[in-house]
């Protein structure tokens, strides 16, 4: 069965609770993001802002117990919280996978990274019929392939490295293994959590910009979650904004920059720190509130320097001001 | 190379423990009040035949020659003679070691076949009505003394179902015809002879089992609680998310990493076993070293109280030299490195 599809992923109405000591908190508030075949798109906003828990709910890892999740997250036309979990694992993992934040506690400190390789590119080309031990040819030529890859990324001697435990490795080298296993299962989607914000600027530079390439290579969609504001102008095609749970702002990235118009998307931009002009300005008042006591309307009211009294109770509905550029604001429209 | 280094490193440390030991030993055993020599000889011996014992024993000598004396014996190997027995303090001791001996092996093995599973599969399993079970269970056998439970299945078990014996370890009309280790099962194992077998078991099963209660229960809570902790880490997600087999992520990924704190339990278990085991031993009429051990000290038979102190000592090292050697072989960033996280 072939389905017709416009996006590669397209999230609609997600939402998320968490049952929490104390009640729900609704963590995703009808989250909607696409993205296309081979299109990089970047996701920013504040920390505690439910982008994590975004991507989670895409790769199934979130807790199974205290959780409900709700909308829909289809991928290629399919809706992957309808299917089960055998048919899920033939597409999260294999065509679509993640890259986590933090490549220091990414890998497991007691098996060697050839161990770890194996098993994770093994299974996948066991691809149905897997049992729990993988067949030795099959170990061969996960091997195998995990060498190519990590020669890919640009690591040097992939034989050593394949012996290696991950503490005899620095972090960029980890982050590196990290990007070589995405690559390794030739996926159509890598999500990135924050890639390298753990390492030092130079580093990290040297990731994103390995990663932009190997993707650019490989016509691999990029959905990046990122701080880092230069990142995401540097690299991707669209940009969501995101805030307590809701998506405030998308659209293209150089129209996002050119012209931000939710107070929220403002205040993110003005607060990097900028090379001419009066300096260092303010940025946002205040962090993201707790989710057991979101305000009722919009999420943005208690910090928004521009709030309308209607903020305070109605949610403001997605509005498209043009053909790739919406926002959620009762200012707009 | 750093493995064996480090091996060696804690070796070494082990020796000095054993030496501070025996230094604390030696004071403890001199300051106690009551005269050893009288305590042996008891009330109807005269003053001259005290004196003489005395005499005998280096008592009357300044401390400091007692300590060089007693620390020349030790150091070739001698206890000198038991007050009690009146026989060399190490040919008791190898008569009472292997009862001891195979009642903490045994233990050892309970708290590991029952510990270990419950409470990985605890941790499986997390938030179920097993799992709540098992907790309580832990819970309760942390709490409860070995000692009593070793009562309560003697009553439940030997004195109401009568399906085990209570007392000793074999029956009356059993015979060892040939001892090897001393460790019957194990004997018995050896020799191919299944009455002798079944009969070392039965007797061995109630007392094990009560002094493995505490044991299992924290082991449970150990493994489980690691597990938990070490499920919510990044690198499992990692494995997770590329869609390993569950089974796979847990008894390899989570398993062998979260097996590193339950090491460092099972070694220190074995020191508390030991205490425990005294009052298991007298509870079961358990002719062990732990129960030589107390008659020694109420006795004030010195020779014999250091010769148990020192051998407690030693099992109680060389268990956690076994530990940390298996943590090594476990974990590359001891072997490797030398050191952990
Ligand atoms: N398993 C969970 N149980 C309960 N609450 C959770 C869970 N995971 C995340 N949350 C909550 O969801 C909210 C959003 O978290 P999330 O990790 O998605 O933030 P984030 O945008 O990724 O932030 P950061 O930039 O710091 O990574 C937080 O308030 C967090 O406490
Ligand atoms: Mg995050």
């Amino acid at each position: 069965m072939t389905l017709t599809y416009k996006q590669l992923l397209e999230i609609k109405d997600l939402t998320v609770d968490f049952d929490r000591f104390g009640g729900k908190a609704r963590v995703l508030n009808r989250v909607n993001l696409a993205v296309a075949k081979g299109e990089k798109v970047g996701v920013v906003g504040e920390t505690g802002c439910g982008k994590s828990v975004t991507m989670k709910a895409v790769m199934n890892l979130l807790p199974t117990r205290r959780v409900t999740v709700g909308g829909s997250i289809f991928y290629k036309g399919r809706d992957l919280l309808t299917l089960d979990r055998f048919a899920r694992r033939q597409i999260t993992g294999k065509e679509v996978v993640m890259i986590f934040q933090d490549p220091m506690t990414s890998l497991n400190p007691v098996f060697t990274i050839g161990q770890q390789m194996e098993d994770i590119i093994g299974y996948n080309l066991a691809g149905a019929k897997r049992g729990l031990r993988l067949p030795k040819r099959l170990r061969q030529e996960a091997r195998e392939q995990a060498a190519r890859f990590l020669a890919a990324v640009k690591l040097a001697d992939p034989e050593r490295i394949l012996n290696s435990y991950p503490f005899q490795l620095s972090g960029g080298m980890r982050q590196r293994v990290l990007i070589a296993l995405a690559l390794a299962n030739q996926p159509d989607l890598i999500i990135a959590d924050e890639p390298g914000t753990a390492l030092d600027v130079t580093t990290q530079a040297q990731i994103l910009e390995l990663m932009d390439q190997l993707v650019q290579e490989r016509g691999i969609a990029l959905l990046m979650i990122t701080h880092n504001l230069g990142v995401v102008r540097e690299t991707t095609d669209r940009v969501y904004v995101m805030y307590a749970g809701t998506v405030v702002e998308t659209a293209a990235t150089d129209a996002l920059f050119a012209e931000p118009l939710h107070p929220y998307t403002k205040g993110l931009l003005d607060s990097v720190p900028k090379l001419h002009g009066q300096g260092l300005s303010a940025g946002i008042e205040g962090s993201v509130p707790d989710y057991l006591q979101m305000n009722p309307g919009c999420r943005f009211y208690p910090r928004c320097p521009q709030a309308l009294p209607k903020c305070e109770f109605e949610p403001p509905e997605p509005r498209s001001i043009s053909e790739n550029h919406m926002v959620s604001c009762h200012l707009i429209g | 190379m750093q493995y064996i280094l480090f091996l060696l490193r804690r070796a070494a440390h082990s020796i000095l423990v054993l030496l501070g030991l025996s230094i604390i030993i030696f004071i403890i055993s001199r300051v106690m009040p009551g005269d050893p020599a009288r305590m042996a000889l008891g009330p109807y011996a005269t003053q001259e035949q005290v004196a003489a014992l005395r005499q005998e024993m280096g008592l009357d000598l300044p401390l400091w020659t007692q300590y060089v004396r007693y620390m020349s014996n030790l150091v070739q190997g001698q206890f000198g003679k038991s007050l009690i027995s009146e026989r060399d303090v190490r040919l008791d001791l190898a008569h009472h070691l292997p009862a001891t001996l195979e009642l903490i092996m045994m233990t050892m093995f309970w708290v590991v076949v029952i510990g270990i599973p419950l409470g990985a599969l605890s941790a499986v399993k997390k938030d179920t009505a097993f799992d709540n079970l098992t907790r309580g269970f832990s819970f309760t056998a942390v709490v409860i003394p070995g000692f009593l439970v070793g009562i309560g299945f003697q009553l439940l078990f030997g004195y109401w179902l009568d399906w085990f014996p209570i007392t000793g370890r074999l029956s009356p009309g059993t015979v060892v015809t040939q001892k090897i280790t001393g460790l019957y099962l194990i004997d018995a194992l050896i020799l191919r002879d299944w009455h002798l077998f079944f009969d070392a078991l039965k007797h061995i099963l109630l007392p094990s089992l009560a002094l493995s209660m505490a044991g299992i229960g924290q082991v449970i809570r150990i493994t489980r609680s690691s597990m938990l902790e070490i499920e919510t880490q990044d690198h499992v997600q990692v494995v997770r998310s590329y869609g390993v087999p569950n089974l796979l992520v847990t008894f390899k990924y989570i398993l062998k990493p979260a097996f590193i704190p339950t090491l460092n339990i099972l070694g220190l278990l074995s020191a508390s076993l030991l205490g425990n085991a005294f009052l298991v031993e007298s509870v079961f009429s358990w002719p062990g070293v732990a129960k030589y051990g107390v008659n020694a000290m109420l006795q004030k038979d010195i020779n014999g109280l250091v010769g148990v102190v020192l051998l407690i000592g030693l099992g109680f090292l060389l268990a956690n030299l076994i530990v940390d050697m298996i943590i090594g072989l476990l974990d590359p960033r001891i072997r490797l490195k030398g050191e952990a996280e």
